[in-house]
C-alpha cells in the first residue's frame, strides 16, 4: 500500500515537472501514434510503433517510453576469498520503471549532455530510483542494473531515431519509429514526446500505449496463472504422450533391436 | 519468420534453434541416461530465457525425453525397475531433505556460493574418477563391469548388510538398504544444486552398486522420468514457470534425439560411454570454474537463477 502511495506520487511529481515546463510554450506537438494498442499474439517478435507530429523549429525532440514502477530485488556478485566471483550482497532497487526507452533526434546527441536535458534521461532517473543494498557504491550499482536492463533490451537509448522534415511557419515536423522489444512485458507505458529548447523542455506530451496478449499466449497465461497444478498436470501429460508417439513411430520404422 | 512468442518466458524465440538444442541434449539424454539438465538450462539462459522457467521448463522437456529414452531402452531389455522404484523412494525422501537444507543455507548467508562450490568438487570428483576408470578400461582392452579387483572394506560392508534382495534384471544381489540410502543421497545433491541428478545417479548406479553400465542407463532415465514429473507439477503450482510451449518444441527435438542417442549407446562399449560423460563432466566443471574465477560481464543478477 505505502509502495503504491509512493509510486503514485513519483508519478505526479514527474508529471507535474513535465507539466509547469510545457505551459511556458502554448504550442500543441500534435502527435500522432500507430498503433496504440501492442497485440502479443503467437507470432510477437517485438513491435514498432510510429510516431509523427509537429514541434516548434528552434526546439530538439526527445521520446521517452516509461513502464510502470517496480521493485527489483538482486544479487550482487562481489570476490570470495579473494579469487571466486560469487553472489554475495543483496541488493533492492524500488520506484523504478520496468522499461525505460530513449529515442534521440538525428544529429542530437549531446541532447541529455549538460547543455541538454539530463535530468529526462538515466541521469535523472538515477535520483528518483531507491537502492537498498550491503554495498555503499550506489552508483556503481546504478550503472549494474542498467547493464542488466539493457541486456534483456528494457532499457536503451536509440540514437537517431528521430527524423526531422523542413520546418514551415515556425514549425517542423518529425517522424519516429520506436523499436520496442521481444521481451516487453503486459502493460501500461507512458510514450513522452518532448521539445527541448536551450538546455529545457519547451513541451511535451504524453500518450497511452498498452501492450497485452491475445490468442493462444493469453489462453496459456490465464492457464498456466489461474490454474497452476491443473496446468502442470496437462504440461507433463503432453510431454509423455509425445515421448511415446516417438517411440511408436521409431518402432514402426524397424529402428530399436 | 520462425519466431514464437512464450508468454511464461515473455519473449520470442526463435523456433529452429530451440529444436535443435532439444535435439543436441535428447541425443546426450539417450545415449548418457542423463536428463540434460545442467547443459539445457545454461543454453537456455543464454538465448534470453529468464533463468527460473528456463529451470522449470527444462523439467518439463525432461518428462518426454525420458518417457521416450525409457521405452527405448525397455524394449533393450535394459531397465531395472525395481532398482530403479527404490532409487525414486530414496531421491523423493532426499530431494525433501535437501529442499529444507536449502533453506537452513539461505538463512544463513552464502547459499549460492556453497551450491556452486558443491557443483564444482562433484563434477570435478566424478568426472575425472569415471575418465581415469574408464581410461585404464579401454588401455587394458578387456570390459568389465566395473567388478572390484579383490574383496574390499566397502564390498565386504556391503555383503553384512540386512535385508539381502536379488535384481535379476542388474545380475546383482544387494541389501535394499543400499539404493535407498544412495537414493537419498544423490536427492539430497539434486535438490540444492537444482537439477534431476542424473549426473551423479550414473557413477553412483555403475560404481556403488555395481550395476552393468547399459542397465544403468535405461534405469536412470526411468527414476529420471518421475522426478521431473514431480518437479514440473510443483513449479507449475507453485511458481508458475514452467512454459509450455517452451517445452513442447523442445521435447520434440528432444525425443526425436534421445531415439537415436539410445541406438548409439548399444553400439557403443561400456567404457567409452564412461570415458565420452567423464569428459562432457569435466567440461561443465571447467566451465563452471572460470565462471567463478573470471570477472562477470555485469555484477548484478536477478534472484533466482545461478
Amino acid at each position: 500500500m505505502i509502495k503504491n502511495i509512493s509510486v503514485l506520487t513519483l508519478v505526479c511529481l514527474v508529471g507535474l515537472g513535465l507539466t509547469l515546463d510545457g505551459a511556458r510554450a502554448a504550442t500543441n506537438l500534435k502527435v500522432a501514434m500507430h498503433p496504440e494498442q501492442i497485440r502479443m499474439g503467437a507470432g510477437y517478435d517485438g513491435a514498432q510503433v510510429l510516431l509523427t507530429g509537429k514541434l516548434p523549429a528552434e526546439a530538439a525532440a526527445l521520446i521517452r517510453v516509461v513502464g510502470p514502477a517496480e521493485h527489483s530485488r538482486l544479487k550482487e556478485k562481489g570476490r570470495a576469498l579473494g579469487i571466486l566471483w560469487m553472489n554475495m550482497g543483496s541488493v533492492e532497487i524500488a520506484d523504478v520503471p520496468n522499461v525505460f526507452l530513449l529515442y534521440l533526434p538525428e544529429k542530437g546527441g549531446d541532447i541529455l549532455g549538460a547543455g541538454g536535458v539530463p535530468q529526462v534521461g538515466l541521469q535523472g532517473l538515477h535520483k528518483q530510483v531507491k537502492i537498498v543494498a550491503d554495498d555503499a557504491d550506489t552508483d556503481a550499482l546504478f550503472d549494474e542494473f542498467v547493464k542488466l536492463k539493457e541486456k534483456s533490451g528494457l532499457y536503451g537509448t536509440f540514437a537517431d531515431a528521430i527524423q526531422y522534415g523542413p520546418a514551415e511557419g515556425g514549425l517542423k515536423p518529425f517522424k519516429a519509429t520506436l523499436a520496442l522489444p521481444a521481451a516487453l512485458p503486459q502493460g501500461s507505458y507512458a510514450v513522452q514526446v518532448l521539445a527541448v529548447t536551450n538546455g529545457a523542455v519547451a513541451a511535451s506530451e504524453d500518450l497511452a500505449l498498452e501492450a497485452h496478449e491475445v490468442g493462444v499466449p493469453s489462453w496459456i497465461s490465464t492457464f498456466a496463472f489461474d490454474h497452476g497444478t491443473l496446468y502442470g498436470i496437462f504440461a507433463v501429460v503432453v510431454a509423455i504422450i509425445a515421448g511415446l508417439l516417438t517411440g511408436i513411430i521409431f518402432r514402426g520404422e524397424g529402428g530399436a533391436h | 519468420m520462425w519466431h514464437l512468442y512464450l508468454p511464461i518466458a515473455g519473449n520470442s524465440v526463435n523456433i529452429v534453434l530451440i529444436f535443435i538444442m532439444g535435439g543436441f541434449v535428447g541425443l546426450l539424454s539417450g545415449i548418457f541416461g542423463v536428463g540434460g539438465g545442467f547443459l539445457m538450462t545454461p543454453l537456455l539462459i543464454m538465448i534470453g530465457i529468464p533463468p527460473t522457467v528456463a529451470a522449470a521448463s527444462d523439467s518439463n522437456q525432461i518428462v518426454g525425453a525420458s518417457t521416450s529414452g525409457t521405452l527405448a531402452h525397455y524394449r533393450l531389455g535394459n531397465v531395472d525397475f525395481k532398482m530403479g522404484i527404490i532409487l525414486l523412494v530414496g531421491g523423493v525422501l532426499g530431494g525433501t531433505m535437501g529442499v529444507q537444507l536449502i533453506k537452513v543455507l539461505r538463512h544463513m548467508g552464502n547459499a549460492d556460493f556453497l551450491i556452486q562450490i558443491t557443483y564444482v568438487i562433484m563434477l570435478g570428483f566424478v568426472g575425472i574418477y569415471m575418465f581415469i576408470e574408464s581410461l585404464q578400461g579401454l588401455r587394458g582392452g578387456v570390459e568389465t563391469a566395473a567388478v572390484p579387483q579383490k574383496e574390499s572394506g566397502y564390498a565386504r560392508l556391503v555383503k553384512r548388510l540386512p535385508w539381502q534382495m536379488q535384481f535379476e534384471k542388474s545380475g546383482i544381489e544387494l541389501s535394499i538398504l543400499m539404493p535407498l540410502i544412495l537414493g537419498v543421497f544423490v536427492g539430497v545433491l539434486a535438490a540444492i544444486m537444482g537439477v534431476g541428478g542424473g549426473f551423479i545417479m550414473v557413477p553412483v548406479m555403475v560404481y556403488l552398486l555395481r550395476m552393468p553400465m547399459h542397465v544403468v542407463v535405461g534405469t536412470s532415465l526411468f527414476q529420471i522420468l518421475f522426478t521431473c514429473i514431480n518437479v514440473t507439477i510443483m513449479q507449475a503450482n507453485t511458481n508458475h514457470t514452467v512454459d509450455f510451449v517452451l517445452a513442447l518444441i523442445l521435447l520434440i527435438g528432444s525425443t526425436l534425439g534421445a531415439q537415436f542417442g539410445a541406438k548409439i549407446s548399444r553400439r557403443l562399449k561400456g567404457d567409452q560411454l564412461k570415458i565420452i560423460l567423464a569428459s562432457l563432466v569435466l567440461l561443465v566443471m571447467v566451465k563452471m570454474l572460470f565462471g567463478l574465477l573470471l570477472k562477470p560481464e555485469i555484477l548484478l543478477s536477478y534472484i533466482g537463477g545461478h
